[in-house]
């Protein structure tokens, strides 16, 4: 993505804050790129007149991201997408633009230990089979989960445990006769080719229906009401509990024939929720930390158990940059918490 | 009170200030402030509208909030203005009517279309 404004700014720094804005659009708000060069533009003319920094007249690139996005891109727009910037209609593209950074990384690994081609056997298949299975039940449950469907989202956990433990099995099998040689090309063609073609997927309308879910029992609006801010906002499980009820007791109080009538859309309250927060990235942040930490330590104590036991042998040369990457992307997201934690991303008011 | 058929951007621009206002008047639940503040004539507000702003006011400082069992029903969340949001209130009200001269001034008859003094 070019995070590079077409509008030129007088000095570095104010390059820096503009550019800064620009990506937080594209990657947190998902704002059309459009409306985004247009509101920079704006911004570069006021300070032309004011004389004054953008950082003195709008305040931190974060902040005025956020604004951007509130004022510019309509509610029902930014409803259907999570924290990321993802639809529930994105799916397919995560998964194919997912598996296929997987399976490229896989072709380089294979490529490095084995050469140009690969002998396929029993426990290489296994391992394949599980490793697969539980890719794609990790991005389904992710993405049923942002949309709502928290018990789903469960599921396709389990799932995701049994490709793990198929997987896993793979080290127990004996490496037995190969089944078949692969060119490690053809492997690297196949991620290649669910690159481009996730590239090439046409994103689906995430525009919020106003009356979605006004057919529904008003039980069914106030369960997907708590999916909402516990799968895609992350929210706790008291705070989850103490909206919904206030919702429920409103709704109870105004006498209106379903909640639509008072709180519209769900995925539309869900988002005016999450944005009433000084911070509402923080319980996703908090969960990206806890995440990598567990596979960092994982994967850590698996490298150096083998390590002291002297069984690292030829692998190390993927185990031990893997190691460094998850210490990395642990360390990454407990300063993203911290920086959540200290500054939020909201203005007041 | 005559209900003013308001721009919803005007409702929600004033939102926090009229239902802070309407709380220091004493506590009350979301319901009850959106019976009051269309009371006021600040139009129906939708629950929608109205609890993002109570929680934003509970989590800058301004409210804060308890549960109250129902009679049968459910349980309600009472909201009541904290010494900072006194305070908070406080300062709208004098800077409000400065800024409604402001704008009263702008909206004056005294203009055309065009921004021309007559």
């Amino acid at each position: 993505m070019n995070a590079q404004t077409h509008t030129t700014w007088p000095t570095p720094d104010d390059q820096a804050w503009a550019d800064r804005v620009l990506l937080r659009l594209h990657l947190t708000h998902d704002v059309p790129a459009k409306v985004g060069q247009a509101a920079l533009s704006e911004a570069r003319l006021a300070c032309l007149d004011s004389g004054e920094p953008p950082a003195e007249l709008f305040g931190a690139p974060d902040v005025y991201a956020a604004e951007v996005a509130r004022h510019r891109v309509p509610e029902e727009w930014r409803a259907g997408a999570d924290l990321d910037g993802a639809a529930p209609t994105d799916a397919l593209t995560m998964l194919l633009l997912g598996g296929g950074w997987l399976i490229c990384v896989a072709s380089v690994v294979l490529f490095v230990a084995q050469g140009w081609t690969v002998d396929l056997t029993r426990a290489g298949l296994t391992l394949a089979l599980g490793t697969t299975v539980a890719s794609v039940a990790a991005l389904s449950g992710l993405a049923v989960r942002h949309a709502g469907h928290v018990r789903r989202s469960w599921w396709w956990g389990a799932v995701g445990i049994v490709g793990l433990a198929v997987g896993g099995s793979s080290v127990t099998l004996p490496a037995g006769a190969s089944l078949v040689r692969l060119p490690v090309v053809l492997v690297l063609a196949v991620g290649i080719g669910m690159l481009v073609a996730g590239m090439k997927t046409t994103p689906g309308d995430r525009t919020v229906d106003p009356e979605r879910l006004r057919d529904a029992a008003p039980d069914d609006w106030f369960d997907h009401l708590a999916g909402l801010l516990r799968g895609r906002y992350y929210m706790r499980l008291p705070a989850v509990h103490g909206h919904v009820a206030d919702a429920r007791a409103h709704w109870a109080d105004s006498q209106t024939e379903h909640p639509a009538d008072e709180f519209g859309a769900p995925e539309v309250y869900a988002l005016r929720l999450s944005e009433s927060s000084t911070r509402p990235g923080l319980g996703r942040e908090r969960v990206h930390a806890w995440f990598w930490t567990f596979v960092a330590v994982t994967w850590g104590v698996w490298v150096v158990r083998d390590l002291m036991d002297g069984d690292l042998g030829g692998t190390w040369f993927w185990r031990v940059p893997g190691l460094i990457f998850f210490v990395l992307a642990a360390a990454g997201a407990w300063r993203g918490l911290r920086t959540e934690e200290t500054t939020g991303d909201q203005p007041k008011g | 009170m005559t209900e003013i058929d308001l721009p919803p951007e005007w409702q929600r621009g004033v939102l926090p200030t009229a239902a802070l206002a309407v709380l220091a008047l004493g506590s009350a639940h979301g319901y009850a402030v959106a019976q009051r503040l269309q009371a006021a004539g600040i139009g129906p507000v939708k629950g929608g509208a109205l609890y993002p702003v109570l929680n934003r006011l509970e989590e800058d400082g301004a409210v804060t909030s308890a549960w109250q069992e129902g009679d049968g029903g459910p349980g309600r969340k009472v909201f009541t203005v904290t010494d900072e949001g006194r305070d908070r209130l406080a300062s709208l009200r004098d800077g409000w009517q400065p800024f409604a001269a402001a704008v009263s001034a702008l909206l004056a008859p005294a203009h055309d279309d065009r921004g021309v003094a007559r």
